[in-house]
């Protein structure tokens, strides 16, 4: 199992997000991407997820190992949360909806239809998908974004926990993880430089 | 497969007028035509198998805005593009579950319609076969156009432009199978037709249409 990226670049309409982006990822590593608004972080995450293609570059992976938890959560509001999940587990052909609401502490809100959900319970909602879908590859999106402190500690742990067992995560994020075995990946020193020579300056506010 | 077919079902009953939308649309229209036309049985005789098939077009219609506009907004379209479901798979069930939601009843409603506007008997049976027959065309070239406006905002304009010029083999042959039959002549070709466009529409429909989305997701 790997997921390797070869001088990967990404535009976004005219501009070039980042360009000759490379890293290889065996079984158990764990990459943090990091960046400024704008930087590419999420296109990064799409195109290694093969929703998106690069540029130009390319991207080794077994697409049927890669599970993708992007900023939008896939949740269906009016569908309670054991509905929402019980979907995404005959979609990957798996029957442990319980399990995965058990092990992110949703058990109790199992019943609530997710629009009654807070934001928190509704983000570890979709990170439940990871432990559903079964798959080895976690691309995730601002996995902490709106969790709170214990939250963040247990999807830490989870993903400290799923590299361990030879797992590969890829993680975008602007929060400080504490993850000291993990490989750092800062896109903004992947910005390409103006014609002056200068680096480009961060954009914002767009991800 | 049948998973989505589900989920889109229960969110079209609990998003509230999933199922009666069309429905409802397609009621109005029928009780709209004798008030402005006026109740002459002779005039809504020689219009009833052209409106019971304009009706319906019509309010197909009226949900394929939302057919995959909601999934790519949430992230739906983007998680099963990463799950093992292939697209194209994935647009059949669309295209079921908007079938189901809205083709079946109004197959199921044409004989209400057919009493209000004077449809004489010979006609019941063919225009429910032919919304029955033609309907999943205009839900998989429905699907097909939702496809293309599916990452836009405001979409539905543009989405009625691309479908209802597709849909006119599906409209004109679906009405003259209940003419031809109310006018006591054969409409064994016509019905034939409108099958056969349905059969192109549904097997040409969920490739194009996984095409155009895994486009848009880009």
């Amino acid at each position: 199992m790997q997921l390797r990226a070869n001088s990967v670049s990404c535009r976004r309409g005219e501009r070039t997000l980042f360009g000759d982006v490379g890293f290889a990822l065996g079984g158990g590593d764990c990459l943090i991407v990091r960046g400024p608004n704008g930087s590419g972080k999420t296109t990064l995450l799409r195109t290694l997820a093969g929703i998106s293609r690069p540029s130009t570059g390319n991207i080794f992976v077994d697409r049927d190992e890669v599970v993708f938890i992007g900023h939008s959560n896939a949740i269906k509001d009016q569908m309670t949360a054991r509905e929402n999940l019980e979907f995404w587990a005959s979609v990957f052909g798996t029957a442990d909806a319980d399990d995965a609401l058990k092990s992110f502490n949703l058990w109790e809100a199992r019943n609530i239809r997710a629009i009654c959900l807070s934001a928190g319970q509704k983000q570890r909602l979709s990170l439940s998908r990871i432990g559903i879908s079964r798959r080895k590859i976690w691309i995730l999106d601002e996995p902490t974004a709106s969790l709170d402190a214990d939250g963040s500690a247990a999807i830490l742990s989870r993903i400290r926990s799923h590299c361990r067992n030879g797992g590969i995560a890829v993680v975008a994020t602007h929060h400080e993880f504490e993850m000291p075995e993990s490989k750092k990946l800062d896109l903004s020193r992947f910005q390409p430089s103006l014609r002056s020579g200068v680096r480009s300056a961060p954009e914002s506010p767009q991800s | 497969m049948i998973a989505l077919v589900i989920r889109d079902l229960k969110l079209a009953m609990r998003s509230g007028g999933g199922f009666g939308h069309a429905l409802a649309f397609f009621f109005a229209v029928a009780l709209l035509v004798p008030l402005a036309v006026g109740s002459d049985s002779a005039i809504l005789v020689s219009v009833a198998s052209g409106m019971i098939w304009v009706a319906a077009l019509l309010a197909s219609l009226l949900s394929l805005d939302r057919l995959f506009s909601i999934d790519f907004e949430d992230g739906s379209l983007e998680a099963i593009a990463v799950s093992p479901l292939p697209l194209e798979i994935a647009v059949c069930s669309k295209i079921c579950a908007h079938w189901i939601a809205t083709g079946l009843p109004l197959a199921a409603a044409a004989p209400v319609v057919g009493l209000l506007l004077h449809l004489p008997g010979e006609g019941y049976f063919w225009a429910v076969a032919s919304l029955l027959v033609g309907t999943p065309a205009l839900s998989a070239l429905g699907a097909f156009g939702a496809s293309l406006t599916a990452g836009m905002k405001r979409g539905g304009l543009l989405l009625s432009v691309l479908v209802v010029p597709m849909s006119i083999p599906t409209l004109v042959f679906g009405a003259k199978s209940i003419a031809l039959a109310v006018a006591g002549a054969s409409n064994t070709t016509a019905f034939l037709l409108l099958a056969a466009t349905t059969l192109t529409a549904v097997a040409i429909a969920p490739f194009a249409a996984a095409r155009a989305l895994a486009d848009s997701l880009r």
